[in-house]
């Protein structure tokens, strides 16, 4: 299966550039998601990788072949989009069947590929219905069945669980997951979601107003973000961040302080401009006393959150940030706590916002 | 002080009953969620309120006044829609000050509410741009201004964030939350999703098939919720529910599923007697994965099918005898999931027990 090279590609509509100049490879046997909000460019970077767009500049290459010139039909790739594409007047068998037998394979393969995917997604009992009787989520199944069955080089999934139903978004994410453990494709998913980004990926690619912000592994990308975006459209709160300036600095903690000790100057100015202490919520530590390491904040409310978690919201001076902590921590706080920033969870970033620390 | 009261309201269209004796107090300057599933009759609920559609039988006071024979325009109630709904032709300012401009009131006031309001919602440097010269997240900020910009001390919220990625709500939610404050005023807010819920709210109203089915400070209402139905949704991800069945063995309840059996409390004897089917909820950040259980807890063994990664979170779909489960952790307890299939405990008092044809709580685990 092909790497996919693309090289200072670019998309300009009119006076918006939708992608600027990028530059990456995927890879193959990798599930590769591009992940970004509303607007980022991930989906005309998609079509263009797919032909269905023509790029304004730059090269897409697949292994060492250019691939700028050729039709979709001539690029050995299949695509599931958001609304499901589905050849109406056909049953879900011969939805599925169809390509394979444009691509010659034999009766007794075809069979063997239709039942593995038709129970993979739960759509045995569906065999026979006309597409057409079957509502949008069971319609996308079909379609996430066909482009599985027909395992082409490479797979492209554009947001294909946005108008489907949470039970068959589940059925999908473990179908694209189980398949991808034993296929060597190619396979690229774009997505806003950073859970399903989380959850499928390898490889992430986050994506912000056409450019490619960082490329790493899930983990890598949520713990280590290259730049304040990276922080803050990951995580549910995103990372809260504080600045110090040497306008604001004589006001900061010690315990802060010690976290930027190689950006200080005499300990009491720091060597740049601005200096953005980034950490994400759940790695804020609420403890019960006072320590060395530890910061009086107040408590300015506090809310229960996500599988029974309490999201704190503390104040430190002027400085507002939040705190997910278990709930049998949360449920004793009141109006103060002390808190300690671990070092190890600590991002620095530069006014500019690039991370600056390793 | 009361500011509005809703006392045995009953809606109907045509043949279909979407409000059936609705009767709840909501106190002045307090946040008030209306929660529950699309279609439960929240959104008629507001209708009423607003004035805009009038009650099949039951009164409405606000402020005190019984509005059964109030014009709209009388009952001056802010409202805040679903979608955008601003003036493609109009700039932010203009689109603000519509309401105040209705009023006929002057030029000083409204550029005096207008940029407060602006200020605090920080669209105060989009004022001179047109609708579709802004993101998707300032436009909900306009509108939301429009709405607030009005004279007065009580505001509605039609589901104002559905549809809005959920950075944009993130904000949102931590900016409506400021602005109650800061005006304190009361703000009724109708919505379907409970994150939202859990992170506004003082007072939740569940609704559920045109009922009230719980109703109080949120914190109690999710501790001990009155019904299934709130106990199951008013949870991110929604709690779990099972079925079980009750059985008395040498004076003590017994409840039995298709993955556990424990020891039951239940509140009131003659319950049992109804049936002994019920339903059994159990909330997913109440399902951790652990070698051996103590005496306080029920084991079992479930398989891994798929495990999401929600950044702070592992979000694990199991399944156990056939039946499926959600459970929760913090990703820092990854490291307790040792293999596919793996144990999991719950604590005996975290379980809990419902009526099965009255959806009650009627008991929860015991040791």
């Amino acid at each position: 299966m092909p790497d996919i090279i693309v090289q200072k590609l670019r998309k300009e509509y009119k006076d918006v550039v939708a992608v600027r100049d990028v530059n990456i490879t995927f890879l193959s046997n990798t599930v590769t998601c591009i992940l970004g909000p509303s607007g980022c460019g991930k989906t005309t970077f998609l079509r263009m990788i797919a032909g269905l767009e023509e790029p304004t500049r730059g090269e897409i290459y697949f292994d060492n072949k250019i691939v700028n010139q050729l039709e979709t039909r001539e690029r050995d790739l299949a695509m599931v989009f958001q609304y499901p594409v589905v050849y109406r007047g056909l049953n879900v068998y011969k939805n599925i069947e169809l390509p394979l037998i444009r691509s010659g394979i034999s009766i007794n393969d075809r069979k063997k590929r239709i039942e593995e995917v038709l129970s993979l997604m739960d759509l045995e009992n569906k065999w026979k219905s006309d597409v057409t009787q079957l509502d949008n989520s069971s319609r996308q199944k079909v379609a996430v069945a066909r482009v599985l069955a027909r395992r082409p080089s490479i797979m492209l999934f554009d947001e294909p669980l946005t108008n489907v139903d949470v039970e068959t978004k589940e059925q999908i994410k473990k179908a694209i997951k189980d398949f991808s453990r034993i296929s060597k494709q190619t396979i690229i998913y774009v997505t806003h979601d950073q859970t399903e980004a989380m959850t499928l990926a390898d490889k992430i690619v986050l994506m912000k107003e056409g450019s490619i912000i960082q490329y790493d592994e899930p983990r890598k990308l949520y713990n280590f973000p290259n730049d304040l975006f990276g922080g803050w459209f990951l995580g549910n709160p995103g990372m809260n961040f504080i600045e110090v300036t040497n306008k604001n600095i004589g006001k900061m903690p010690n315990p802060l302080l010690s976290l930027l000790s190689s950006y200080l100057i005499d300990g009491n100015k720091i060597k740049l401009d601005k200096i953005i202490i980034g950490i994400r919520p759940e790695y804020v530590k609420v403890i019960e006393n006072k320590t060395n390491y530890s910061i009086k904040c107040n408590v300015l409310h506090k809310v229960l959150t996500i599988g029974k978690q309490y999201l704190i919201y503390l104040k430190l001076n002027d400085i507002i940030f939040k705190a997910k902590v278990r709930n049998e921590i949360g449920k004793r706080l009141h109006s103060n706590a002390w808190i300690e920033f671990p070092k190890d969870k600590i991002m620095l970033f530069s006014g500019e916002g690039e991370r600056i620390n390793n | 002080m009361i500011a509005v009261e809703f006392n045995s309201i009953k809606k109907k269209y045509r043949n279909n009953e979407v409000l059936r004796d609705i009767t709840f107090k909501i106190n002045q300057n307090e946040f008030t969620i209306l929660f529950g599933e699309p279609g439960c009759g929240k959104s008629v609920i507001l209708r009423l309120l607003t004035g805009i559609e009038k009650p099949d039988s039951g009164y409405i006071k606000i402020r005190g006044e019984n509005i059964s024979n109030k014009p709209v325009s009388e009952i001056n109630i802010g409202y805040i829609p679903q979608s955008f709904a601003l003036y493609p032709h109009y700039s932010v300012y203009d689109n603000i000050a519509y309401p105040l401009k209705l009023v006929k009131a002057s030029k000083e006031e409204i550029d005096k509410s207008l940029s407060k309001i602006a200020k605090m919602l920080r669209i105060d440097h989009l004022l001179n741009k047109k609708p579709d010269q802004l993101s998707g997240g300032e436009k909900q900020r306009v509108a939301i201004a429009r709405g607030l910009v009005k004279k007065t001390d009580i505001f509605v919220f039609d589901d104002p964030l559905a549809g809005l990625d959920f950075k944009l709500r993130e904000q949102l939610i931590d900016d409506l939350r400021e602005m109650q404050r800061l005006i304190s005023s009361t703000f009724i807010y109708a919505t379907s999703d409970p994150l939202e819920t859990l992170m506004l709210a003082q007072n939740v109203l569940v609704i559920h098939e045109g009922r009230i089915v719980d109703q109080g400070p949120l914190e109690e209402v999710y501790k001990n919720a009155n019904h299934i139905k709130s106990f199951e949704i008013l949870d991110f991800p929604r709690s779990n529910i099972i079925n079980g069945r009750l059985e008395k063995l040498n004076d003590r309840v017994y409840c039995t599923t298709e993955i556990f059996k424990i020891p039951v409390d239940i509140f009131n004897i003659e319950d049992i007697n109804e049936s002994n089917e019920v339903f059994i909820g159990i909330r997913p950040g109440d399902i951790s994965p652990a070698e051996k259980e103590e005496g306080n807890m029920v084991s079992f063994s479930a398989k891994v099918i798929l495990s999401e990664d929600l950044g702070a979170e592992l979000l694990l779909h199991l399944e156990s005898n056939g039946i499926k489960l959600m459970s929760i952790l913090r990703h820092e307890d990854e490291n307790l999931i040792k293999s596919n299939i793996q144990n999991f405990v719950i604590k005996n008092d975290e379980i809990k027990i419902y009526s099965r044809q009255f959806g009650m709580l009627i008991g929860q685990g015991g040791i």
